[in-house]
């Protein structure tokens, strides 16, 4: 009861006006779509992406104006979309062989398109996004440990693939 | 070749950092307030319907219009050229008689 009380106050001091969400809304789109650009590794899957997360922030607006950190919310939105997308698209294929040019990002596009999508999104949650072990899990919904074990695999995976 | 392909990956997010947003989803109005999500289907709704109307009400096949007028005309002409008949008698006694009596 104590705890519903203190998060009830937290949530109208923080209640933010709809001037502050629209101005929100409008200053996250480059971030939301260079995310899923980063997990997706496709800029065509990452605008459709970006797209479909900022539908789903803006019809659920109620909730950024008491959250306390809105953008980890948005984050979990936008790679959870990215995840669907990617299981729904089909793979690029067939895939050319990774270039042994090291300033060509297109081999690193295919090696990372034979990874899991789960293996992409911790990849880029832990070298795009700089989070730690926990917050990984909350985004994915999967607890710390298996973040660090499938994060070691991704690694793993992704030298086994480059140099494949 | 870097030693450890990590450091492509990083590169690679480097790149994703400084990626160009597409202009469609900087433009594209996501957050609209209840009233416009009201307003604008409606207005669309209205601008069709009226459209439709305009349609509906332009005739169907102007030519046989036309051509209709230009019968009438030509039946009113030749009726204005056509020979006039005399006004018929009238006797005396205020009864009226037949051309052909």
């Amino acid at each position: 009861m104590e705890i519903s009380l203190v998060s009830g106050l937290e949530s109208a001091a923080l209640a933010r006006t709809a001037e502050e969400i629209d101005r929100l809304l409008r200053d996250v789109r480059p971030w939301l779509y260079r995310l899923a650009l980063a997990v997706t590794a496709r800029s065509d899957l990452a605008e459709d992406v970006a797209q479909e997360a900022l539908l789903r922030i803006s019809r659920s607006r109620h909730k950024l104006a008491s959250l306390r950190e809105p953008n980890a919310w948005m984050r979990t939105v936008t790679v959870r979309c990215a995840l669907t997308a990617i299981a729904k698209s089909p793979a690029l294929c067939p895939l050319p062989p990774p270039s042994t040019d090291p300033t060509d990002q297109v081999a690193v596009r295919h090696v990372l398109a034979r990874l899991q999508p789960i293996e992409r999104a911790i990849l880029a949650l832990t070298h795009f996004e700089g989070l730690s072990y926990a917050e990984i899990g909350e985004v994915l919904g999967i607890p710390v440990g298996t973040v660090a074990s499938r994060l070691h695999a991704a690694r793993e995976a992704f030298r086994k693939e480059w140099s494949r | 070749m870097n030693p450890d392909p990590l450091v492509e990956l990083e590169s690679f997010y480097d790149e994703c950092r400084g990626a160009t947003v597409p202009q469609r989803l900087l433009i594209c109005p996501v957050a609209l307030p209840w009233w416009q999500r009201v307003a604008i289907p409606l207005a669309a709704i209205s601008f069709g319907g009226l459209v439709a109307l305009l349609i509906l009400a332009l005739p169907s096949n102007p030519s046989i219009e036309f051509r209709d007028q230009a019968a009438r005309a030509l039946l009113e002409s030749q009726m204005r050229q056509a020979p006039q008949l005399p006004a018929p008698h009238h006797s005396r006694a205020g009864r009226s008689l037949s051309w052909n009596a």
